[in-house]
């Protein structure tokens, strides 16, 4: 028996061991990130205006100036424009590149708009210079790391991707899994158990819990029956990537996947874990064919099949 | 999941909301009603199922506390890990 501790270690260890694949972005969607992604540009790339409003030469402040002559409109994705005169300024957008010479955005709710829409005033005493303004490259510099590998792809990293040009990424493939229930004593969910007997839950459960990662899972059932379990086994095992097992670990008569998985050459990782519940859970791996699988055992009853599903994963 | 590097479960830390009477030597997945009180803290209240085999008391709970092994009995008040397995009420 090994503590919860030492368990969780010889879990994570397995991470690196899934084949990589290269996917497009709008499919990684909860995937294991397996590159670094790096900021192709400054972010952001340019000296970004942050309100709408008016873009001016602060030293025309200083200058006394609180009334701007308006030579034009800086629209978000246009253009960088150049503002070279004294007392004049911008219409800029939020979003749009800071016109050339101007050096402060003031926003709309601080100004005073003439009638014809040609004048800008101002309506506050003072504005420090550069306010309202994201200089360039201040988030993060070109060549900078902005996602590490092994990062789980969720929305934030979804658009960090595409705001780097990432249209396609490696990510960890997607494991193909088989959840395989045994015991005579389950029946399917559609048949009434009589009294000795009940309906399989737990496959249920384990596939719920996959499916919110995003893993489909193939279900399978065995009978307490040594020799089916060796004739085939073996095939459900070449299928896929991880088989998660509900039942047979323990010490009874008729708990025979160990010994069926030993004679199949799988190879015990550990068997117990020092937890309650659910301290029957194993882990193993399989190497015939493929680099590796992987397969734990649970104890079939319910509580500890979920107690493991959500805390050792 | 966590060998896939699919999915750490969320793992935060709760305050034991009652006394937990028991001793063990194994680490002990406890279940129980996870809720925020008026004051920000975040409690853990212990729903004790009737052992194994029970599933039906999984529904008036949403997440297990990880009570270290040998340190019982467990006093409320005390900080201790948390998994959600569903949100906070």
């Amino acid at each position: 028996m090994i503590s919860v501790h030492e368990a969780t270690k010889i879990i994570e260890g397995t991470v690196q061991k899934w084949r990589k694949v290269n996917v497009p972005l709008e499919k990684a969607l909860g995937s294991v990130l397996r590159q670094s992604i790096v900021a192709d540009t400054d972010f952001p790339p340019f000296d970004r205006v942050m309100m709408d409003g008016i873009a001016i030469r602060h030293r025309d402040l200083d200058a006394g100036i609180r009334s701007f002559k308006i030579l034009g409109v800086q629209a978000a994705g246009t253009p960088q424009q150049s503002l070279e005169c004294a007392g004049a300024c911008l219409e800029v957008m939020t979003g749009a590149v800071l016109p050339m010479g101007a050096d402060t955005v003031v926003p709309y709710e601080q100004l005073k708009l003439s009638e014809d829409g040609k004048t800008a005033s101002l309506e506050i005493a003072q504005i420090d210079k550069g306010r309202n303004i994201h200089r360039r490259g201040l988030d993060k510099k070109q060549g900078e790391v902005l996602i590490l590998p092994g990062t789980v792809m969720g929305a934030p990293e979804m658009a960090v991707a595409a705001s780097v040009g990432a249209s396609t990424i490696w990510v960890s493939h997607h494991p193909t899994v088989a959840i395989v229930s045994t015991g005579n004593e389950l029946v399917d969910i559609h048949q009434t158990p009589p009294p000795h007997q009940i309906r399989r839950s737990n496959v249920y459960a384990l596939s719920a819990e996959l499916a919110r990662i995003g893993l489909k899972a193939d279900l399978y059932h065995f009978n307490d029956d040594k020799v089916s379990l060796q004739q085939n086994l073996g095939e459900v095992l070449e299928a896929h990537d991880i088989a998660i097992f509900s039942g047979a670990v323990s010490m009874g008569k008729f708990d025979f996947l160990p010994e069926v998985l030993v004679q199949l050459g799988v190879e015990k990782q550990f068997h117990k874990i020092a937890q309650n519940p659910g301290s029957l859970f194993g882990l193993e791996q399989w190497a015939p064919q493929k680099q590796y699988s992987l397969f734990r055992a649970i104890r079939s009853l319910p509580f500890y099949v979920f107690t493991n599903t959500c805390c050792r994963g | 999941m966590q060998s896939l590097g699919k999915l750490h479960p969320t793992v935060v830390k709760a305050t034991l909301a009652e006394d937990v009477d028991i001793k063990t030597t194994l680490t002990y997945f406890m279940q129980v009603k996870a809720e925020v009180d008026e004051s920000g803290r975040l409690l853990a209240f212990p729903k004790m199922g009737k052992g194994s085999g029970d599933h039906a008391n999984l529904l008036v709970s949403n997440a297990f506390m990880e009570l270290p092994a040998g340190q019982g009995p467990y006093t409320k008040g005390a900080l201790y890990p948390l998994i959600l397995f569903r949100n906070l009420p």
